[in-house]
């Protein structure tokens, strides 16, 4: 009996040790590294909160991604208005512009407009779009699965030893804003998630009008589970084998004294 | 014999379980809560008189002066000591400035009892240079009580303007039934965002908040106000 408890306890050890490594550390900083093994925050500006936003005017918050790695890392990013700007009167009736860019590239923004729901996101001419709007939760429309949603969305695949900045912008409409929201406050949170990626590249050559013409393609693929993978198995099957070792040992010493 | 192999089960189960989760966890890493705050900008403005007291509404009040129909009264440095602040402690935004008057005739000498029939329009004030005031369509077709001033110069949070009134002209209609009483000047300042470098934004703000149309110049100061 001990003997069967001991094969047990040393399997859940395991599983702990391994589920141990995989949590990153908390933090509240924004500039986000990957290091290969985790996923930390460090400050480079002291600042907790976007400041003095004001009708009409953009205000921008910037992450930096940062891969530390020796792998293409894709990066994910979760975002959720706990309070948008709250203001004194009951109802809200303004919106806000937003735009989330990676790079220079648009990851949220400039959009085709709903006409459905017009009163919640629009298409702009700038690249950001139009969220909330009279008689809405006004920032907080962000939220919803249709517009930006709260689950991780993909933000950036950064090459190994390589960075991207992460902007997001948010434009307080310039006549929707009065002044029963002067002062006011509001919170958002953020949270990342960083995922190795394995890049395939393949080159063709082609020739058009004798002049050599290369094409490169680059793929990422997901290192994820796979059947049969020896790496990540092996030493868990080792430790299967010591178990039913022990437990065939165990059994022929029980028989023996039966005997 | 059975139990033992039941125990081999459970235990390659719990192994193979552990051996899936880790393989995904090994591969995918979450970061902590990152919480950003918002914060609105605030505006505010206030009277600053002698000794610099902040107040929420100033009453002009002038002693000792007799006016006669025609008269103008240059105003003192000490007379009206009083410009608008706009103030840091509770504001952090650059801000445009206007001052409306509200001028009264009054029946006794000390300001305090209002005669609302009687014509303020024979009143009216001057401001100092830095202040400008909107093309009246309408002037001399109407008979107003009240003259709006704006600040041509945006001012920072901590800056005030120059002081308000230059001179007051009694008019030359004024008749007998003038005689005997005292002008009460009532002054409310309000602000309105100045961003610099967005002339676009700034005058739709002006348009919004106070009705008027303003002209400005490269660097945001109003040039000429129009209704």
């Amino acid at each position: 009996m001990m003997k069967r408890i001991s094969a047990l306890v040393l399997v859940l050890g395991l599983a702990c040790t391994s589920a141990l490594g995989c949590f990153a550390a908390d933090g509240s900083d924004i500039s986000v590294t990957y290091n290969g093994s985790s996923l930390k925050y460090s400050v480079n500006n002291p600042a907790d909160s976007i400041q003095d936003m004001t009708p009409g005017v953009e205000s921008t918050y910037s992450f930096d991604l940062v891969n530390n790695s020796g792998a293409s890392t894709n990066f994910y990013m979760s975002t959720e208005v706990l309070q948008t700007l709250t203001a004194k009167d009951t109802e809200g009736d303004t919106g806000y512009l937003v735009t989330l860019l990676a790079g220079d590239q648009v990851i949220f923004g400039n959009n085709v407009a709903d006409p459905d729901s017009a009163t919640t996101r629009a298409a702009n001419a700038e690249e950001g779009i139009l969220v909330g709007g009279q008689g809405t939760d006004e920032l907080e429309v962000l939220n919803e699965e249709d517009v930006l949603g709260t689950d991780y969305i993909l933000v950036s695949t950064v090459d190994p030893n390589s960075s991207t900045t992460l902007t997001l912008k948010i434009t307080p409409n310039a006549t929707g804003t009065d002044d029963a929201y002067l002062a006011s406050t509001g919170a958002m949170q953020f949270q990342f998630m960083a995922e190795e990626v394995t890049p395939l590249t393949r080159t063709d050559v082609t020739t058009i009008r004798n002049e050599p013409k290369v094409i490169t393609q680059t793929r990422y693929i997901l290192t994820g589970v796979q059947t049969g993978d020896p790496v990540v198995v092996a030493p868990l099957i080792g430790v299967l084998a010591l178990a039913i070792l022990l437990f065939i040992i165990a059994g022929k010493k029980k028989n023996k004294k039966e005997e | 014999m059975k139990r033992r192999y039941i125990l081999l089960a459970v235990t390659a189960a719990l192994v193979f379980a552990v051996a899936a989760g880790g393989t995904l966890a090994a591969q995918r890493v979450e970061s902590g809560v990152l919480s950003l705050g918002l914060n609105a900008a605030n505006l505010s403005v206030a009277w600053q008189g002698e000794g610099s007291v902040e107040s929420d509404s100033e009453d002009i009040t002038i002693h000792d002066v007799n006016l006669m129909p025609d008269d103008t009264y240059e105003f003192a440095a000490n007379d009206v000591n009083y410009s608008v602040l706009n103030s840091e402690g509770n504001g952090n935004m650059d801000a445009y400035i206007r001052v409306t008057v509200t001028k009264y005739w009054c029946e006794d000498q000390n300001g305090q009892q209002k005669d609302a029939d009687m014509d303020a329009s024979l009143i009216t004030l001057e401001s100092e240079g830095n202040w400008t005031t909107a093309e009246d369509p309408f002037a001399g077709r109407t008979k107003s009580e009240t003259q709006v001033f704006y600040y041509k110069t945006p001012l920072a949070p901590g800056e005030t303007t120059s002081r308000l009134l230059e001179s007051m002209t009694l008019s030359k209609d004024a008749g007998n039934e003038y005689s005997n009483r005292s002008i009460r000047l009532e002054a409310v300042a309000e602000a309105v965002q100045f961003v610099q470098g967005d002339n676009e934004l700034n005058k739709q703000a002006i348009l919004s908040a106070w009705g008027v149309y303003a002209e400005l110049d490269g660097e945001g100061n109003i040039t000429s106000i129009s209704n």
